[in-house]
């Protein structure tokens, strides 16, 4: 049956049906095929209940307030703080794009609203300072990943309702890696800049210094409620996200009087599309899951393919895992290789008594790095159509940055306590 | 991708119709969900629970989600790995398109008819909401007609590309040479 099922998804994504279709398609496949008794309703029941439960309302939420955002004044206001404190060091250029990145994706929670929101205004003055293309994109893509582990983190609340893990401690715990990959992009743009011996941009004084922080004390005010309200326990990850909405019509359409009542319905209207392409696939996801677990197809591979079991080695088990996700990733959508593979691999961890929100962490990472790694990542076709440019030029510096993000995920797997310190911290552990 | 010509046929004419109705489903609950959520927030954090919020929040999830469905197709803005086909020669493209389009429509057209089942066995259940004791199946409606929506669209999309000659992706979008996309446009 896995070998069916597994038939047809790739062949249904070659073709390049939506990506929905190889989920429900295999599905009512393997149901008609095995299961021929068994009512179809179950798979519009299973679908259902994948986009039922009540903490994928932050999904829309964190969704609207970055699309708010997006057309506003937040991004070039946080864009210039980060310049006028980092942009005359060396590597200062590259260094405020990671900076701006992380910050970006610390108050939008969405890789690809940071890709064009901070990258394609960033993309251009690098290209003039003269840093090599391919690094530049490189950069843009990977850093725009790192949005992935900063709270809020849209991936961390799919992979916490699928696998029951706390999503506020998930957010919590990414904080250190976020930060921990940040350092280690800046170290290499350093290098880079020394080595294509690029000039050093002149330094702001006090004046400029002062005027950009007074501009964006207002949206740093979003790390502030998503962060601070989830790590002193005066928020869930939903209401940070409600809260984040309110935050973003007030400072958008209020004081900076940038988003006007006219756009408020296309903002709903991207809004309402871009979740409902991603809460489809919830849905078919779920009753994909659903199948392969009534078949005992995770059961049936785990223990007898990859000789697995929750008796086997902590690192044996992290690296299959891992490796899964990452490979995952660099085929297919993030979001459906974490709704398949997590019902397959979270359960065998954490028997073997690895932290749920480690492996959460972990996880997350890979999901950052398979989608921003050849040949089908989806950060690169998002990169080709936002920045206009060839495959061959978009994937040319990928690389460095692939080696740091494993490398970072090695450091993790060596020292949890760098994803587990600040958790421990907050939720008392 | 680009939009199709002004010249207006049924086929357009149907798709721009329900167009404009997803469309304002697809605002109105983003918008009620976000008004319902801050409330919620509010009341929690003054010791009041509002469990039905909880319920109109599930429901809004599912019309966005299955009105989205189709809205998303006729935008033709699912999440595709076109990579491959990219590579393709154009005719061979343009059947593959009709081919994707007649299978995609036989699918949620199946999956239609078993949602329609699984709504009457939910009404005949008289299973009510907790919290405002509305009838549950009621919540389940979009999931029939999003499906329905879509299977309609999928199914225009195809006779489209049977009827002219340039390749579609949707009954509203023809393919053309990738332009600058926004926010919107890149989806998760």
């Amino acid at each position: 049956m896995a070998t069916l099922l597994f038939v047809i998804m790739i062949c249904l994504l070659i073709f390049g049906f939506p990506m929905m279709m190889p989920l429900l398609a295999s599905t009512l496949i393997g149901f008609k095929t095995y299961y021929p008794a068994m009512p179809d309703q179950f798979i519009i029941q299973q679908m259902i209940y994948g986009i039922k439960p009540a903490a994928l309302v932050a999904v829309p939420m964190f969704i609207l307030a970055a699309d708010i955002m997006t057309r506003g004044q937040t991004a070039n206001r946080l864009l210039d703080l980060v310049s006028v404190f980092f942009g005359h060091l060396k590597g200062g250029l590259p260094i405020t794009s990671a900076i701006s990145c992380t910050l970006f994706g610390a108050v939008s929670g969405s890789t690809q609203a940071t890709v064009v929101a901070i990258g394609k205004p960033l993309r251009p003055k690098l290209l003039q300072a003269g840093y090599p293309e391919g690094f530049t994109n490189g950069l843009l893509i990977n850093a725009s990943d790192i949005a992935l582990l900063i709270p809020p983190s849209i991936g961390m609340i799919f992979y916490g309702v699928v696998s029951g893990t706390s999503i506020g401690e998930l957010f919590i715990a990414g904080i250190g890696p976020g930060v921990l990959i940040l350092f280690l992009f800046s170290a290499y743009c350093v290098w880079v800049d020394h080595k294509c011996k690029i000039k050093k941009a002149p330094k702001a004084n006090w004046t400029q210094k002062k005027s950009a922080l007074k501009k964006s004390i207002l949206p740093l005010g979003f790390p502030l409620i998503i962060i601070g309200g989830i790590y002193s326990g005066l928020f869930s990850p939903t209401e940070a996200a409600a809260v984040s909405v309110l935050y973003a019509l007030i400072l958008e359409m209020i004081i900076f009087r940038h988003v006007s009542f006219k756009d408020l319905y296309d903002i709903g209207r991207s809004t309402g599309m871009i979740t409902a392409v991603v809460f489809i696939l919830v849905a078919a996801g779920a009753c994909f899951s659903w199948l392969i677990s009534f078949a005992q197809i995770p059961q049936d591979l785990i223990l007898n393919n990859l000789q697995l079991s929750a008796s086997s080695n902590v690192y044996y088990i992290l690296a299959i895992t891992l490796v899964c996700f990452f490979v995952g990733c660099m085929f297919v959508d993030p979001l459906v290789v974490i709704l398949i593979l997590t019902p397959i691999f979270h359960p065998i961890a954490t028997s073997a008594g690895i932290d749920p929100v480690l492996i959460g962490t972990l996880v997350t990472l890979q999901v950052a790095i398979g989608s921003a790694t050849p040949p089908f990542g989806c950060d690169i076709f998002t990169a080709i159509a936002v920045f206009k440019r060839p495959y061959l030029k978009i994937i040319s510096g990928i690389g460095p940055f692939v080696l740091i993000l494993i490398l970072s995920t090695i450091l993790i797997v060596l020292f949890p306590q760098i994803a587990l310190f600040l958790r421990d911290l907050a939720f008392n552990k | 991708m680009s939009k199709i010509a002004p010249k207006q046929n049924l086929l357009t004419f149907i798709s721009n119709f329900l167009n404009r109705i997803e469309e304002f489903i697809l605002v109105f609950s983003i918008f009620a969900m976000a008004i319902l959520s801050v409330a919620g927030v509010f009341f929690r954090k003054m010791g009041m629970s509002l469990s039905f919020i909880d319920e109109l929040h599930q429901a809004f999830i599912i019309a966005i989600t299955f009105f989205g469905l189709s809205y998303a197709a006729r935008k033709s803005r699912h999440i595709r790995m076109t990579a491959l086909y990219e590579w393709l020669p154009t005719q061979i493209k343009k059947i593959v398109m009709i081919f994707t389009a007649l299978i995609t429509a036989i699918t949620l057209g199946y999956l239609s008819y078993a949602s329609l089942v699984y709504v009457q066995s939910v009404q005949q259940s008289q299973v009510v909401t907790p919290g405002l004791r509305i009838p549950t199946y009621l919540f389940y409606i979009p999931v029939c007609v999003g499906l329905i929506l879509a299977t309609i669209e999928y199914t225009l999309s195809f006779l489209i590309n049977l009827i002219h000659k340039p390749i579609h992706t949707s009954s509203l979008m023809k393919e053309q040479n990738q332009q600058e996309p926004n926010i919107e446009e890149v989806a998760l």
